[in-house]
């Protein structure tokens, strides 16, 4: 692209103007490229590629006739309030897919066929329904920030009672449902942060020597930033974390501990492969990225 | 990078968008390649209309090289399926106008320019300079294409980036509704998700945080300037603030820059 940047032919001030410009364009892509940490952005394309490979059928083209019939197995917690299906759910450790509608009720049927194929293949899991205009649920309509979204919309409340995502039941089918439910450390990630915590992600196996000494300097960080920071600790031959160690770019055939540092806002600050200071592990759990205000993003003259 | 849009409007969007506007509304005559019944008018405006981008390779008099510059057009188009390609003769007196508009009646040819889908004019390229690959990069993604054409358009530009996952997306898009209604639709609104490779490139160009948990918008003040980005739900009065305000802080009317040291 580098090419673009010379100018075609001096007469040619306006295509030339637009080289320049892609040039500088080139220029700052490339420069905020090797502003990167590097692991952070390998873990970013990771991400992209898997999800960009698949195309899900979606929406009523998800469901089969069989799924769209009515259960016959009556729902054991009819009784309960849905602030108390969400809470039971929580106490058993359950997901919840719930089903958001508005007063018009469109397409609640089939959203909640779809809630239930998704519950069937997640058994650890229930389905509830949520009319976001009835008033006695404006407590969790505002908790899932669901008051503008388009219904009906199927939310994942993970077991440890934190939205863990959703989808539009158009855009949705069963299998993305289930993927949005954490798995358990991922759950413990998305609850610090949904407590405003930053994370400290450890990652490492049982035989790993610098394991306590990392473990050691996490304490510390955890200590110095006044307990506004959580340490999850997860072990490298998880298979059933390593979808989530993956998506945040740890290299899981590392042979010495990984730190992740994600702030509160879930942005990942650092990763490390080798044992940090405290002080520095404190830095980035409270650096927060590209937030700028107003005005406040121009760059000093060079 | 902070610079980069309002690079990008001041010297090449403005200009771009004007040339392009002009080309499509010039009755130039000769059309051929993709579409060799049709006018160079007429047959930018079905790319356009069919969302593709155009090559487009100027020739003239004297252009020994002429085939090869349409042999890379064409290999480039084969690249890129969502492209076609138009030759436009520079001395064919019925494409003075496009001939006198760029300055074109000196160069040296032939030239092969690049429009995106939405019909802006992104870049052009000498035949030794170019290579079909080089032609394909220079098209702007998508949503590239979308800014772009908002910025063109003198409006702001609040990017939402997002998953579809992503709860909080509806809150603050709500949000930046509600801003472009203040803004009397001054302002567009473009959603971009954080897992669309195709992106990659612009995700990167604004710095954002892809591996962010949580929806953010992006503002670009209609001079293309990124003014903020918020990952907190951010009030529309906010917005439209940061959608308007033009930062003075530096480089008008002198020679420093305000890219990165």
């Amino acid at each position: 692209m580098k090419t673009n940047s010379k100018l075609i032919y001096s007469s040619f001030i306006s295509l030339g103007l637009i080289a320049a410009v892609m040039f500088l364009i080139s220029s700052c892509g490339s420069g905020s490229s090797s502003d990167k940490n590097d692991k952070k952005d390998s873990s970013s394309v990771s991400a992209m590629d898997t999800s960009s490979k698949v195309k899900e059928v979606t929406g009523e083209a998800s469901l089969t006739e069989a799924d769209l019939k009515t259960p016959t197995t009556p729902d054991p917690d009819a009784t309960l309030s849905l602030h108390g299906k969400i809470a039971k759910a929580q106490k058993n450790a359950n997901s919840v897919f719930l089903v958001v509608t508005d007063k018009s009720g469109t397409d609640l049927s089939k959203a909640l066929a779809m809630a239930r194929k998704a519950n069937k293949a997640a058994p650890k899991s229930i389905v509830a329904q949520m009319n976001r205009d009835d008033a006695a649920n404006s407590d969790l309509v505002k908790l899932y920030g669901v008051s503008s979204a388009p219904v009906p919309i199927i939310l994942v409340i993970s077991p440890s009672g934190v939205l863990a995502g959703g989808y539009l039941f158009e855009e949705a089918s069963a299998d993305m449902l289930v993927k949005l439910i954490p798995s358990p450390k991922q759950d413990l990630v998305l609850k610090a942060l949904n407590d405003n915590k930053s994370v400290f992600v450890v990652a490492s196996k049982s035989n790993f020597t610098d394991k306590a000494k990392a473990l050691e300097v996490c304490k510390a960080a955890v200590k110095q930033n006044g307990n506004k920071s959580e340490i999850v600790e997860f072990d490298l031959s998880d298979v059933a974390e390593k979808p989530f160690l993956e998506s945040i770019g740890v290299k899981m055939a590392s042979t010495t501990t990984v730190t992740v540092v994600a702030n509160s806002k879930g942005q990942i600050t650092g990763t490390f492969y080798e044992v940090k200071d405290a002080a520095s592990l404190v830095t980035l759990a409270n650096k927060i990225e590209s937030t700028c205000t107003p005005g406040s993003c121009a760059k000093p003259c060079n | 990078m902070k610079t980069i849009f309002k690079l990008r409007m001041n010297l090449g969007a403005i200009i771009a968008v004007c040339i392009a506007a002009i080309v499509m509304s010039c009755t130039a005559s000769y059309g051929s390649g993709n579409s060799n019944s049709l006018t160079v008018t007429e047959a930018m405006a079905k790319a356009k209309k069919d969302g593709n981008a155009v090559f487009l390779v100027l020739t003239g008099t004297g252009d020994t090289l002429h085939e090869k510059a349409m042999e890379m057009a064409k290999s480039a188009n084969k690249l890129e399926k969502k492209s076609i390609v138009i030759e436009l003769n520079v001395n064919d007196t019925a494409n003075n106008k496009l001939v006198a508009l760029y300055g074109l009646s000196n160069a040296p040819i032939p030239i092969i320019l690049v429009f995106s889908a939405n019909g802006i004019l992104i870049n052009g390229f000498l035949y030794s300079q170019a290579t079909p690959e080089i032609l394909v990069k220079t098209i702007p993604s998508h949503k590239q294409d979308d800014i772009l054409l908002a910025l063109s358009n003198k409006k702001s530009v609040f990017i939402v980036v997002t998953k579809k996952s992503y709860i909080d997306q509806y809150d603050k898009i709500s949000r930046c509704d509600s801003a472009i209604a203040k803004m009397n639709n001054k302002a567009e609104l473009v959603k971009v998700y954080m897992d669309d490779i195709k992106e990659k490139e612009l995700l990167d160009l604004l710095k954002v945080d892809y591996t962010s948990a949580k929806t953010a918008i992006v503002v670009l003040n209609s001079k293309g300037v990124v003014n903020a980005t918020y990952y907190e739900l951010t009030n529309s009065a906010t917005l439209v603030t940061a959608a308007t305000k033009v930062a003075s802080s530096c480089c008008s009317g002198s020679n420093k820059t305000c890219g990165p040291k």
